[in-house]
């Protein structure tokens, strides 16, 4: 009989809602969010423009600002700490610090008038109080574990001297340099090109195993997803529509929205590049000012029952399905659909 | 409350369209509005001070001025000299501006690189001395002085059409119009300078506030509207000698141009706001 | 087997930018490549490698500096002014975002309207609508929409509307750049599907500039891998994705992420930067498989 201790997890969401002030209204753009993270878990969230998915993310750092966002509800727990009601000053310490964040466009996210080394020092040194020398052995140190090559010379440069590639990795240095235990990447690799994109993301890999850091990680490539993930949560118009571990997601999706996803994906495997119709999903995302009354892929979904258009449904543990793998459906699509050409 | 909630948000812009729009409709209605007859000159009452009251008979509202003439009237009917001159000259100054903007910076090369060192060499020049000469050598009349102020103003539209027209060149929505064909003239007129009206309006709005200082001073110096056409450049030059004895000859036009120019400059940002970060 | 002449054959295209630096090698290089009728090819390739550009070279958006296109057996590479009008209604361009490439301030009826206006075609207003109107059918749309203005819809409707104003004049080839990059992922699937089911309905011809390399395989019939200008493989879809012979398409391919997380586990990624510019000549290995040395 082992005793065993059930790991506490590291971030802990419930019920977070925000909504956005618009001349038009509320815009509501989470909607009762409520998950775990466990610490070196990688989740990946998954959606596309508002799902909510980087709205959440922002908000657990409290990046949004607010007005004209406003958190209306919720909790996020990090490491025990309630960051809703945190101090201003709370919120700075740990911006950088115990939670890192890269974001989409490495263009505009690095001070163009500050030398690389700079930015990196900066971080080191307000968080951990490190003096100038050391701060900077550390900074090329950084920059040589993200593979700048000649990072101890280029560790003087300005951020327009490095490619959009170089400058992410420059971002990721910034965001893990104090060794933080939960990295955000919001898009990060969305605006890079392909082979820049695998390489950042095995950097990430490595990075997470040596630094034991759990990672979320937004994207809505789901190539991208199946290469880091171990849990993956797919978001539509503001909520969570399911949850699991990544084979169960891919091979089992229990959600339209999931399905609807995976099969409008031409797949790669198929060498003779069939040519036949994607199969898309019909419709366009809902008008976030107007929460519907259900379930609010109904509308779009060839699946959808009665129930789905009067009642929201909620996230349970999804029937005959592995634990964890959880779904927000009145219907079951084991019985309705098939996905084409699961592994 | 209702009131409150109005009071919120009345804006500068606001307040200045209001007060721009009572000069207009004076200026419009002036011969029904004006107390008296603004050349009627009336020695016995010359140097009148201002009895401020409106009912009072027989006395000017805002004096007298050295020839006797009611000063409440000729600011009302000097108020049509100074617009329609003010107006007239931005609408010039701004065909020409826009056109030789949109047309460099459309055009690109030698045809830019030219335009753009003229528009440089106008800017050079010294606009009182310019005025000064075209007065000189032409002479002093409506016209003149219209063609006088649309020069010293072209080229503020100038410059400013030309980088909008430049970045808007490489559009995607424009490269579709090349792409489906559309003559030069077809895409500045369809589908660039529909694009660039904001910054336009912004121009003019503020240069008819320049203008009508412009044409202030020229009167001022002499070169501007003659006599006996009241406009307020002129009543504020006449009061200039009188400003020791007669204050009010100089102070109400002076207060007038000042009220006008900034009801304008309100008005030109408030169309900066309105026309930038929404659609 | 009996050849129609290709509809569109590029030989020899270079293109250089005055903002380049000395010694810089040019954005397009030598670039030689054809697209028959009905067909569809892919110019796949990263930042920098040039498939913008020949997208726009070929239109005569942004002249090439040197080489000869020949578009349906006509030279327009350096065309006079009024030629190269009665080629525009021959072939169109759909750009990457759909927002910026319609006018924000004309209806959207108009903006699909323009094409004919310019060429002087259904001169009678009923009729021009009614076509207009018909246009509108065939991307999906409601004509009733006709009047509305660009903001007024979504990013996956303006895209449809950008088709629809390139197909009016009913032209045999449509240089697609970058056309669904722009669109969330569940809206991609939507245009890809209409622009194939417009191919099989005009028999339109397209260029289809991506990078992503998994829509490329799914729409394209042949598929052009640029690297710094050049083109370093040309293969039929199937045959380059089977069996890519040049390095850097053997790593692109690999670098693609397989939505399938057994598959991902199997695979290691490289590491290493690839940069050199190979100075040889492009050669054939197989049938219509083509590889620079």
């Amino acid at each position: 009989m082992t005793d065993a201790r059930t790991p506490k997890p590291l971030l802990q969401i419930r019920d977070l809602s925000v909504r956005f002030k618009t001349d038009r209204g509320h815009v509501h753009a989470v909607n009762g969010v409520s998950y775990d993270l466990m610490p070196e878990e990688t989740l990946c969230i998954v959606g596309e423009s508002g799902s909510g998915k980087s709205v959440h993310a922002l908000s657990i750092l409290r990046l949004l600002p607010e007005p004209p966002a406003e958190i209306t509800s919720g909790s996020i727990r990090f490491d025990g700490q309630e960051l809703l009601t945190a101090s201003r000053q709370a919120m700075f310490d740990l911006r950088g610090n115990g939670i890192g964040m890269v974001f989409q466009n490495p263009m505009s996210s690095l001070n163009p008038v500050l030398t690389i080394g700079k930015q990196i020092t900066e971080v080191l040194r307000r968080h951990m109080k490190m003096d100038g020398k050391a701060a900077h052995r550390r900074a090329v140190e950084l920059l040589d574990r993200v593979r700048i090559p000649n990072a101890a010379s280029r560790v003087h440069s300005y951020p327009h001297e490095f490619s959009g590639g170089q400058r992410q990795r420059i971002m990721i240095a910034i965001a893990i340099a104090c060794n933080p235990r939960l990295l955000i990447a919001d898009e990060a690799t969305t605006a890079l090109d392909v082979t820049t994109q695998a390489e950042i993301i095995q950097l990430v890999r490595e990075l997470k195993w040596e630094q034991s850091m759990a990672v979320i990680w937004i994207t809505h490539d789901l190539g991208v997803v199946a290469g880091i993930a171990d849990t993956v949560q797919v978001m539509y118009a503001g909520g969570i529509v399911e949850r699991g571990p990544v084979d169960a997601i891919f091979n089992d999706p229990r959600n339209a929205y999931t399905l609807g996803l995976l099969n409008s994906l031409p797949d790669v495997s198929d060498a003779h590049g069939a040519r036949r119709s994607l199969r898309q999903i019909d419709g366009m995302p809902p008008d976030l000012h107007v929460l519907p009354a259900g379930d609010p892929f109904a509308p779009r979904n060839p699946y959808a029952t009665q129930r789905c258009f009067s009642e929201p449904p909620s996230l349970r543990q999804a029937e005959g399905a592995e634990p964890g793998h959880l779904v927000a459906a009145w219907y079951d699509l084991r019985k309705l659909a098939r996905r084409e050409g699961a592994a | 409350m209702i009131a409150t909630s109005f009071l919120k948000r009345i804006q500068g812009g606001h307040v200045g369209l209001l007060v721009l729009a009572i000069v207009a409709l004076l200026a419009i209605f002036a011969p029904l509005v004006a107390p008296d007859n603004p050349v009627r000159s009336d020695l016995r009452g010359r140097l009148a001070e201002p009895t401020l009251s409106l009912t009072a008979v027989g006395t000017a509202p805002l004096g007298r001025d050295q020839l006797g003439r009611d000063i409440l009237s000729r600011m009302i009917y000097g108020s049509r000299a100074t617009l329609l001159v003010a107006l007239c000259a931005v609408v010039v100054g701004g065909v020409v501006g826009v056109t030789i903007g949109v047309v460099s910076g459309f055009a690109g090369g030698i045809l830019d690189r030219i335009l753009m060192r003229i528009t440089d060499i106008q800017l050079a020049f010294p606009l009182m001395l310019l005025a000064l000469l075209m007065v000189a050598a032409m002479g002093a009349n409506f016209f003149n002085l219209i063609v006088v102020l649309a020069l010293t103003s072209w080229t503020r539209y100038a410059r400013i059409v030309r980088g909008e027209v430049l970045q808007l060149r490489e559009r995607e929505f424009v490269l579709s119009a090349v792409a489906a064909g559309a003559s030069a003239w077809r895409i500045c007129v369809k589908h660039i300078l529909p694009n660039i009206m904001a910054p336009i309006i912004v121009v003019a709005t503020l240069e008819l506030g320049r203008v009508i200082v412009m044409e202030s001073a020229l009167s001022f110096l002499g070169v501007g509207m003659q006599p006996p056409t009241p406009s307020w450049g002129r009543m504020l030059a006449e009061g200039r000698s009188y400003v020791s004895r007669a204050w009010w000859l100089a102070a109400f036009p002076g207060l007038g141009i000042m009220l006008v120019v900034l009801s304008i400059n309100l008005i030109g940002d408030w169309l900066r706001d309105v026309f930038d970060p929404k659609k | 087997m009996p050849q129609t002449p290709p509809l569109l054959q590029v030989q020899n295209l270079t293109k250089r930018y005055e903002s380049a630096p000395r010694g810089a090698p040019p954005a397009v290089d030598g670039v030689s490549f054809h697209l028959n009728s009905g067909e569809t090819l892919g110019l796949v390739g990263e930042s920098g490698s040039g498939k913008s550009t020949i997208g726009r070279a070929v239109c005569m958006l942004n002249p090439p500096d040197s080489g000869s296109i020949r578009f349906e057996g006509q030279e327009i590479a350096n065309a006079s002014r009024s030629d190269l009008r009665a080629v525009r209604q021959r072939m169109q361009i759909v750009f990457q975002d759909p927002f910026s490439a319609l006018n924000p301030r004309m209806r959207v009826g108009e903006l699909v309207a323009e094409p004919l206006l310019i060429h002087g075609r259904y001169r009678n207003n009923a009729e021009r609508k009614e076509v207009v109107a018909e246009q509108f059918r065939m991307v999906g749309l409601d004509p009733d929409v006709m009047d509305r203005y660009p903001h007024q819809f979504s990013g996956g409707q303006c895209q449809r509307i950008c088709i629809a104003r390139a197909l009016i004049l009913g032209p045999s080839m449509i240089v697609a750049d970058e056309p669904i990059a722009a669109l969330d992922v569940s809206i991609q699937a939507q245009i890809v599907n209409l622009l194939a089911d417009l191919q099989d309905k005009t028999k339109v011809s397209y260029i289809f500039i991506s990078h992503d390399l998994r829509m490329v395989q799914h729409i394209c019939h042949r598929v052009a891998v640029l690297f710094g200008g050049r083109i370093v493989e040309l293969a039929g879809v199937a045959e380059l994705y089977s069996n890519p012979f040049h390095p850097y398409t053997q790593r692109l391919l690999s670098a693609v992420p397989i939505p399938d997380p057994a598959r991902e586990r199997a695979r290691q990624s490289s590491i290493t930067a690839f940069t050199s510019r190979n100075d040889g000549d492009l050669i054939e290995v197989a049938s219509g498989h083509f590889v620079r040395q």
